[in-house]
């Protein structure tokens, strides 16, 4: 595309064409840099979050070792029948806008329902669990946000970079090569005018 | 006759694993199917499999006692007990939301084929009702918690189990040693159901379906804590109970009863091993949960 500039005509409509462009392609580096900072405000306030990860896997761990102790203790026999009587969570996926990027998220459409177990030992570990996994669930979408914006932050970095310092030089270059010609014409003309009218 | 099976018991209680079978078994040192009597289980087995292998030998064991008359009611009764977890297995399954469970591989009073068939709480007090359990059509239950109608059917079996002892004919300090064997066994599950639903529900479903069924308050006190507590309390209980009682009784009938006890030890201790390694749990863990005599 911006191979067309050096063959460009030098005239006062390409003068103006080429302001033009230059103008424009400097209002998108800005608009581009103010999304750019907004992206990664954005990010560092998500970097906080993301350090609770730790806590989240170690609650999880801890659940899961609760449960696998109740499990020994208790026999596979009856864990397994007593576990049946808990109706698994609904996780399902949707895909959310953070600051008009589109992130896939998993969001808990149904807790478990753990009514049916009495036992005040499984009630209490299964409700840890899924504490633990809800934290994790959390963590996760967290994590894939952060992800697809960095993936966007770093798109719009290559364009803000792209222009900064391939494209700007090179119209402004153009700009500057077709008002030298453009004056020297000028001149030319103005000279020229001047022998004709034997001044 | 009673003799001879108590003969015969001696000879199977010298095949139980010893503690340094289990030390040895959670270390690794040596293999569930090295021991004799597992040796059919193989080591590419499932989980599940195993289990089944392992309750098996249980039932194997103590079904030679059941071919042999004048304790064969004894000994069937005992075995009962894993139909009656079965149905509590099936009544949570058809109460839940049906995933796979595991099915101890005994069946008598309904069959495990026909307790699968059953698909509603009501069929399965309908075919319980022709069974020794002797269980009500209808049950009046107080609440809608699946906890009462297991501890109903656990009453039910005890209720059955006493009849058994009473129906023995043995000599009078042979059925007392059994009767306070079971009452003991009852408390601890007592205990253990009063965590889950009130005292006043197990009242009244022992005053309506087993009036004569008691519990030993000296131990009911010494029962405290969670539910996994009283479980574990209650088994210690048992075993110091059974190793006392194996000493006076070693040539009558109470000690079928006491070998089962340890037979049906044994099996929930491998098991206990075999899912504490199958899910890489330490050795100090493993050997905490077993109960050991």
């Amino acid at each position: 595309m911006f191979s067309e500039l050096r063959f460009l005509p030098a005239s006062r409509g390409t003068l103006q064409l080429l302001r033009r462009r230059l103008e424009l392609v400097q209002r998108g580096k800005d608009v581009l840099q103010m999304r750019r900072d907004q992206l990664a405000k954005e990010l560092l306030t998500m970097l906080d979050e993301l350090r609770k990860r730790s806590e989240a896997e170690k609650a999880f761990l801890e659940a899961s070792r609760r449960i696998a102790a109740l499990r020994v203790a208790r026999g596979e026999h009856e864990f397994r029948s007593i576990t049946s009587l808990v109706k698994p969570p609904e996780v399902v996926g949707v895909t959310i806008s953070y600051q008009g990027v589109p992130v896939p998220q998993a969001r808990v459409a149904q807790e478990p329902d753990i009514s049916k177990v009495t036992d005040p030992d499984y009630r209490t570990a299964i409700e840890e669990l899924w504490k633990a996994v809800k934290s994790l669930i959390e963590v996760a979408n967290m994590e894939v946000a952060v992800e697809k914006i960095s993936e966007q932050l770093s798109y719009v970095n290559r364009i803000v970079n792209s222009l900064e310092k391939n494209i700007i030089p090179l119209l402004q270059d153009a700009l500057r090569r077709v008002e030298e010609r453009v004056l020297e014409e000028e001149l030319e003309d103005f000279v020229r005018v001047k022998l004709l009218t034997g001044a | 006759m009673e003799t001879y099976a108590v003969v015969r018991a001696h000879g199977i209680k010298s095949r139980l694993l010893a503690k340094q079978d289990y030390e040895a078994l959670v270390a690794g040192t040596k293999q569930l199917w090295e021991f004799p009597d597992y040796a059919h289980i193989s080591e590419q087995d499932p989980l599940e499999k195993k289990l089944e292998k392992v309750y098996k030998v249980y039932i194997d064991r103590m079904s030679l006692l059941a071919k042999i008359p004048k304790i064969s009611d004894l000994v069937i009764a005992l075995l009962d007990w894993l139909e009656v977890e079965n149905i509590k297995f099936h009544l949570r399954f058809i109460t839940g939301y049906q995933r796979p469970v595991l099915y101890y591989p005994y069946s008598r009073l309904l069959g495990l084929e026909k307790l699968k068939s059953l698909s509603t709480e009501s069929s399965i007090w309908e075919a319980l009702s022709d069974t020794p359990l002797k269980a009500p059509k209808i049950p009046a239950f107080t609440t809608g918690l699946i906890a009462e109608r297991e501890a109903l059917l656990e009453i039910l079996y005890y209720r059955y189990f006493m009849n058994t002892i009473a129906n023995l004919k043995w000599r009078k300090d042979v059925t007392m040693t059994l009767t306070n064997f079971v009452i003991s066994n009852f408390t601890v599950r007592y205990a253990f159901w009063t965590k889950l639903l009130s005292e006043d529900v197990m009242h009244y479903l022992i005053e309506l379906y087993a009036p004569g069924l008691n519990v030993h308050s000296w131990l009911l006190e010494s029962l405290k804590g969670t539910s996994t507590e009283i479980l574990q309390k209650g088994m210690t209980v048992m075993i110091s109970h059974a190793v006392k009682e194996i000493r006076m009784h070693p040539l009558d009938p109470a000690y079928i009863y006491i070998l089962n006890f340890l037979l049906l030890t044994e099996a929930q201790n491998i098991e206990k091993i075999l899912i504490g390694k199958e899910l890489g749990m330490t050795k100090e863990i493993i050997l905490s949960n077993l109960n050991l005599f």
